[in-house]
């Protein structure tokens, strides 16, 4: 007999108002009986407060007394919202039965939707339509429906409009999760394989993993191992967040809930691996879907006072207990000395990481420009992967440069299209489809390559649009392009750290704005400062910072030394930031200003 | 100048007086002024004289007091017989070397006759004039009440009265002034004959009302780059005309350095009474600065109650009094004393910038070429950003 259980997610694009669904649902189950403090429960890195974004998936136990008079066992999955999660996304689903599809009821479905839709079809998930913001003026749920059976072809009979911030609907919401989304298969009896969705790093428990029991009963004393990573544990507890942390004696087929088990790192207990009974380790197989994630850009981190490198290679393993899609590896750059490269999911995983460095560890750091790995081949036969530009062998021993393409969906109101293709074209893309997604918007389909992404093609998107274009990619393949390394001189000295990978075609446009930026940034010093580009020996672009002719204060202080003092020690603390590069100071942001080119 | 040692031999200190009040707000000043139809002339000695008898003990074992200031403010709008008042304490209790300099600010539209040889008969031995310009428009844009006549006629009477030295203090950099009017402001300074020159750039401040138009977009000062030209200029033109540069923004006759503000530049201690002065004592290790409360009615109140009010005190250590004699003492042509404790800090970072041609150095003393000069701050930035 299936048990009263539901497992169910909420996908939304940003801003369609997942969270405060989330926070609605917790509070009219009792979950949070006064309102907590923070004002997004689920949301619980300070970060993601900050961003409006959630980083980590969570996963909440609730109790809803249904229409029938039953009680059931709501498990709310929390999701990341943002592409570089994408991976993240699509296991939390997997551990649920169904979701909600929460689109604002005005702005429609995006880009992201549909992401996030074509995921949950993908893991054979029951959807049920939710109109959120009925309460604002703009709203049209009956115009948003037709776009979602259109565009989604999803019957919207049962969708229900609610208005998460005033709490309507919200009620109507569960008993929709109860009538329409499955109850999960009672496998008990089989032996135990349970999906890890998410894992994370508690400073008193260890890892705190987070399962989906598909097969068989999981308790306090299993001796588990786990499939991908080929380690066993002795399970010391097993529970559920209801929403505090409650110990349960197990956790059975179709239950969601956590697994403590002294593991010590979260790549330990990687996203997507399936837990076994150690027993049982080589007859069962694992649950379908398990990825290695890979970084896919990289960029080098430095910090600022040479000094502080054990501080921040100690911060970098800190932060890699509990990230496990983040690599690092010691880097030395001629410039800045030495520091490391790290690679990440993408941009936002890069700022997430950059900023948990600055704000939890206190470390001053210089961040080069990203950079995606580049597969050559050298003249002699040999393959490398490149994800550092200082280290791209001479052009005359590369026979071939290979790199990632993503394929895209970009959804955009009709009226943006051209803006948006253009857009698209100046970065080397590659129209592979056009179609319209109800009447007044657009599906745009490219390929194009990583590196033009990376940086601010999203913030781009978003002005060219006004906010209303979304984006979607995964990586699809490496291509052949003509691409050259091109190096930046300071009064003659090669600044590896600043070196780029780019389009041969592109190098001396790139170059001469690359030249204009590092001028705007790099203050006038007591001498002039020569900025070159160069492709190779080959000068392309040149700027000059005039030298410095005055600073001096030339004023009455009278007894006011401290005052003259203080204004001294806030230059020396922003000095403190610049990095000395033979006798030039760089500031932190000239090591970024290299890829904002438009 | 042979009159002062260097720090860090501490041996004598000055005091510096604040009298608040001014008869309007000057739109580039902020200092602590205060505007007020009726000054509290008596009311403001009184508390003076109090913070005196409070503060003094303090610095008795410095000697007699080699300077007294008195700034503002507008100290010439005190009474001769207020400003006499404070000497004659100053004398009784501290006291006061035999050639103190004892010198008071004036503007020039203020003194007549009677107020001077009053003040010279109180024992003001020196006259400090906000001459500013001799450029009648430019003092109207700088918000002056007085002309260049003005100046010519405060000269004329100080000298009538028996002042011998006369500072003035000149002010270039508006955006208005050609460089041709600002040396021409340095010739006419020049031909008054006075003993010291001060050469002020127009500085804005935040809480000023130039502040605020400059916040508005409006260009006040001129470009950078022709500040550099212009205050060469005027350095060069001071010393053609015998009146030598000896420190950012003053010149003097050989013997005419200021006593008062070298005692600021050398880290020696000075005692401040009134309104928002600052105070310091120092013993070379460790030192203490503090500003009096900056409102003239609670300051007289609590200095009259015999517990003088303060707005802030910091004690500074062994390394921030090592870096501010670099901050000061590089503000001096001759530059400042090396030390041992100087050496150990500083003294790679000196070397390097001697090798870059902005810092002279011999057995004695680093100060800072000509080139050094003209980027100061980046100077003395560069010093004191040697990592320890």
């Amino acid at each position: 007999m299936a048990r009263n259980v539901r497992n169910f997610a909420i996908i939304a694009h940003i801003d369609h108002g997942k969270s405060t669904l989330a926070d609605r649902i917790l509070s009219i189950t009792g979950g949070v009986a006064l309102r907590d403090e923070r004002a997004q429960f689920l949301d619980s890195m300070d970060l993601e407060r900050e961003r409006g974004i959630t980083i980590k998936a969570q996963a909440v136990r609730l109790f809803w007394e249904a229409a029938d008079g039953q009680l059931y066992q709501l498990n709310l999955i929390d999701t990341p919202g943002h592409v570089d999660f994408t991976y993240e996304v699509s296991r939390s689903l997997a551990a649920c039965e169904g979701a909600l599809l929460v689109v604002d009821a005005s702005q429609g479905v995006e880009a992201q939707t549909m992401a996030n839709v074509y995921l949950a079809l993908d893991n054979d998930l029951a959807l049920v339509p939710v109109l959120n913001k009925i309460d604002l003026p703009a709203a049209d749920p009956d115009r948003v429906k037709a776009e979602i059976e259109e565009t989604i072809g999803l019957d919207t009979s049962v969708a229900v409009n609610i208005s998460a911030k005033t709490g309507q609907g919200v009620a109507a919401v569960l008993q929709a999760v109860i009538d329409i989304i499955p109850p999960p298969e009672d496998n008990r009896a089989l032996p135990l394989r349970a999906l890890v969705f998410d894992s994370w790093y508690d400073n008193y428990r260890g890892v705190v993993v987070l399962v989906r029991v598909v097969d068989g009963v999981i308790k306090r004393g299993s001796h588990i191992y786990l499939k991908a990573t080929e380690i066993d544990f002795e399970v010391l507890e097993v529970g559920a967040f209801t929403p505090g942390a409650t110990a349960l004696p197990e956790l059975l087929s179709g239950d969601v809930g956590f697994v403590i088990a002294n593991i010590k790192e979260v790549r330990h207990a990687r996203v997507g691996d399936t837990i076994v009974d150690y027993d049982k380790r080589n007859e069962l197989s694992p649950l379908a879907g398990f990825k290695e994630v890979t970084p896919v850009v990289f960029s080098g981190l430095f910090p600022v006072v040479s000094s502080d490198y054990g501080q921040l290679r100690e911060a970098l393993e800190k932060l890699r207990l509990n990230d496990a899609a983040f690599s690092f590896e010691p880097e030395t750059s001629a410039a800045l000395g030495f520091g490391f490269r790290c690679g990440f999911l993408g941009l936002l995983h890069l700022e997430i990481v950059q900023e948990r460095l600055e704000r939890e560890f206190d470390m001053d750091l210089i961040t080069t420009a990203p950079t995606v790995i580049y597969e050559v081949d050298t003249t002699d036969g040999d393959s490398l992967r490149v994800d550092n530009p200082a280290l791209l062998p001479d052009p005359s021993l590369i026979s071939q440069i290979r790199e990632p393409y993503i394929r895209a969906i970009i959804h955009v109101p009709t009226e943006y299209c051209g803006q948006v293709i253009k857009l698209c074209e100046d970065r080397r893309g590659m129209q592979t489809e056009l179609a319209y997604s109800g009447t007044k918007r657009m599906l745009v389909h490219y390929d194009l390559p990583l590196s033009e992404i990376v940086f601010d093609f999203f913030d781009r998107l978003k002005s060219l649009t006004r906010g209303y274009g979304s984006f979607e990619y995964a990586v699809a393949d490496y291509r052949a392009s003509n691409l050259v390394k091109l190096d930046v001189r300071l009064n003659g000295e090669l600044v590896d750290a600043l070196s780029i990978i780019v389009h041969r075609d592109r190098a001396h446009e790139r170059g001469k704005v690359l030249c204009e930026r590092l001028r705007a940034v790099i203050s006038r010093q007591q001498y002039d400062v020569a900025i070159q580009a160069a492709i190779g020996s080959k000068i392309i672009s040149r700027e000059t910072v005039k030298a410095l002719r005055k600073d001096v204060t030339a004023k009455c202080y009278g007894g006011d030394i401290s005052r003259k003092r203080k204004l001294l020690e806030k230059q020396k603390a922003g000095k403190k930031r610049m990095k000395q590069v033979g006798n030039v100071e760089i500031p932190q942001e000239a090591f970024l200003a290299v890829l904002k080119v438009d | 100048m042979n009159r002062l040692p260097d720090a860090p031999t501490l041996a004598c200190f000055g005091i510096y007086v604040h009298y608040p009040y001014c008869a309007r707000h000057c739109p580039y000043c902020d200092f602590t002024v205060a505007v007020t139809r009726e000054i509290p002339h008596a009311r403001y000695r009184d508390a003076v004289l109090a913070e005196l008898s409070a503060r003094a003990p303090a610095f008795a074992h410095l000697g007699p007091a080699v300077s007294l200031y008195f700034g503002g403010g507008t100290p010439g709008l005190w009474p001769a017989a207020c400003v006499g008042a404070v000497i004659d304490a100053v004398a009784a209790g501290p006291g006061l070397a035999a050639d103190a300099e004892i010198t008071i600010e004036c503007n020039p539209e203020d003194v007549d006759a009677a107020r001077l040889r009053g003040l010279r008969l109180a024992g003001v031995n020196r006259l400090s004039l906000g001459a500013q310009s001799f450029d009648d428009a430019l003092l109207l844009r700088l918000g002056r009440a007085h002309t260049a006549d003005d100046v010519r006629r405060a000269v004329a009477l100080a000298r009538g009265v028996g002042f011998e030295a006369l500072s003035l203090d000149l002010m270039h950099g508006e955006q208005g002034q050609t460089l041709a009017a600002a040396l021409a402001d340095v010739d006419l300074a020049c031909d008054l004959a006075p003993t010291h020159v001060s050469t002020y750039q127009l500085t804005i401040e935040a809480r000023t009302s130039f502040g605020a138009r400059a916040r508005r977009g409006e260009a006040l000062t001129a470009p950078d780059d022709d500040l550099a030209v212009a205050y060469d200029a005027i350095r060069a033109a001071l010393r053609a005309r015998g009146v030598l540069p000896y420190e950012i923004s003053n010149a003097a006759l050989p013997g005419h350095e200021a006593v008062h503000n070298t005692l600021y530049w050398t880290g020696q201690p000075y005692l401040a009474l009134g309104a928002g002065a600052h105070g310091f004592l120092s013993d070379g290790r460790r030192g203490e600065r503090w500003e009096n409360e900056r409102h003239a009615g609670r300051y007289m109140a609590a200095a009259l109650s015999g517990a003088p009010a303060e707005s802030w005190r910091e004690v500074l250590d062994a390394e921030t009094l090592l870096e501010e004699r670099i901050l000061t003492g590089l503000r001096l042509d001759r530059g400042v004393r090396v030390d041992a404790d100087l050496e150990a800090r500083f003294g790679a970072a000196a070397r390097r910038l001697a090798r870059r041609g902005e810092l002279r150095i011999d057995a004695r003393r680093w100060a800072a070429t000509d080139r050094g000069r003209a980027v100061l701050n980046r100077v003395v930035l560069d010093l004191v950003s040697e990592p320890r």
